[in-house]
């Protein structure tokens, strides 16, 4: 018994290695994969530029008021709220104030005399105390519209957006999305919202 | 990217700062140890040549003087906004346009500080670069700047480089694939200089 159960158990030694190889080799691209695609645009704040939204709902406030060419700009952010933003997971709400007490509109915007070569910028005022991988507040700020065009304008306001929920910028060189600089790309791609965007919010 | 600071070590940025407040009747404005990075999107250039057409002055200089910019206020909270810098260049040489050695040109840098209602300066770190600082030798692409005389703008975040002591060229904004970045990160400013005599 013991001499035929030794066989057994010495006998299968080869193949089972060569399936554990090919388990790992299984494993290792499952994990090279997503990491690989990562490359391509890192999400939040660990692997790219950008936190995380504190929550899956975006609010926003119209701060520009009726000066600086805020009308030209607010065709655009509205825009990129409704057609790129409320489509995925996580939805889109304007409102009224600034902050009530420690609760901080998510993303504030208005136009401002940027230096060149700076069409928009985003940037974290304020983090999330408790979990500083997440933005409390952010400010998204437009330069006065003469130094751009309509499509600069559509494409600036989906890329600040993007990176207000994490998004960093897109290198595939075939990539649709917006946040790949070097194009004037006006939504985000499907893997913005199928890889990052939805599986986080 | 910049560094993110351990939440003891803003306390205690923090307190000393408050100390030092307290301690001194000085009206210098305080700055803290946090930064505030700032995404920003610019024009890109597909080449070198492209970025020098848009270009109306291609200089190498060295920063001798790093100012107070223009300040944008926050439309809403009193006191609180964004203020620039203004950068001093002292032209070395020139690549492209109408100046010459000696002379020296102001540029106002997009990224400077968000000054807090208290007065306190939190360091603007914008597409990864920190600020210029004096001493700096860079070359620059240059085009109109609204305020016009010798003020100029940047026409690209990657229209900026620094000049390594071997003449070589570095890229200072981060993450940016542009065609124009990608070749002048491997050239030195006199390859530069006979590409655009060509
Ligand atoms: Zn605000
Ligand atoms: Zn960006």
């Amino acid at each position: 018994m013991s001499d035929v159960s030794l066989g057994r158990s010495t006998r299968p030694t080869r193949p089972a290695s060569f399936l554990r190889l090919l388990y790992l080799a299984g494993l290792a691209v499952l994990f090279a994969l997503p990491a690989l695609i990562a490359i391509a645009n890192p999400f939040g704040p660990t692997e790219g530029c950008c936190r995380y939204a504190d929550s899956s709902t975006h609010t926003w406030l119209d701060a520009a008021g009726t000066g600086g060419g805020a009308a030209a700009w607010e065709f655009y952010f509205e825009a990129a709220m409704d057609y790129d933003l409320a489509p995925t997971d996580m939805s889109e709400a304007e409102v009224t104030y600034h902050n009530i007490g420690t609760n901080y509109v998510d993303v504030e915007w208005y136009t401002s005399s940027l230096e060149p070569p700076a069409i928009g910028v985003a940037q974290c005022i304020l983090d999330v105390p408790a979990d500083p991988t997440r933005c409390n507040h952010w400010h998204v700020r437009f330069n006065y519209p003469t130094s751009s065009t309509a499509t600069q304008r559509h494409h600036t306001a989906c890329h600040e957006i993007g990176h207000t929920v994490g998004l960093d910028h897109e290198t595939s060189p075939t990539s649709s999305s917006c946040m790949k600089s070097t194009t004037s790309n006006v939504t985000f791609s499907s893997h913005d919202t199928t890889v990052h965007i939805n599986p986080k919010y | 990217m910049s560094k993110r600071h351990h939440p003891y070590g803003i306390a205690l940025a923090t307190t000393l700062l408050l100390v030092a407040q307290s301690c001194t009747s000085s009206t210098s404005p305080s700055t803290t140890q946090r930064t505030i990075e700032v995404e920003a999107v610019a024009s890109t250039f597909e080449s070198l040549e492209a970025m020098a057409q848009a270009s109306e002055i291609i200089v190498e200089g060295e920063i001798i003087e790093v100012a107070d910019g223009r300040f944008q206020p926050h439309p809403i909270n009193e006191g609180e906004g964004d203020l620039g810098l203004s950068l001093t260049i002292e032209i070395a040489s020139v690549l492209k346009g109408d100046v010459e050695p000696g002379e020296t040109v102001t540029v106002p840098w997009a990224g400077g500080y968000y000054v807090e209602p208290d007065g306190t300066r939190i360091p603007l770190v914008i597409n990864g670069q920190a600020h210029p600082e004096v001493g700096e030798n860079s070359l620059w692409f240059l085009g109109p700047h609204p305020d016009g005389g010798a003020t100029w703008g940047l026409v690209a975040f990657e229209g900026r480089l620094l000049v390594e002591d071997n003449g070589e060229l570095a890229l200072t904004t981060h993450r940016l694939d542009s065609g124009a970045a990608l070749e002048l990160n491997a050239m030195t400013v006199d390859e530069v200089r006979q590409a655009l005599s060509n």
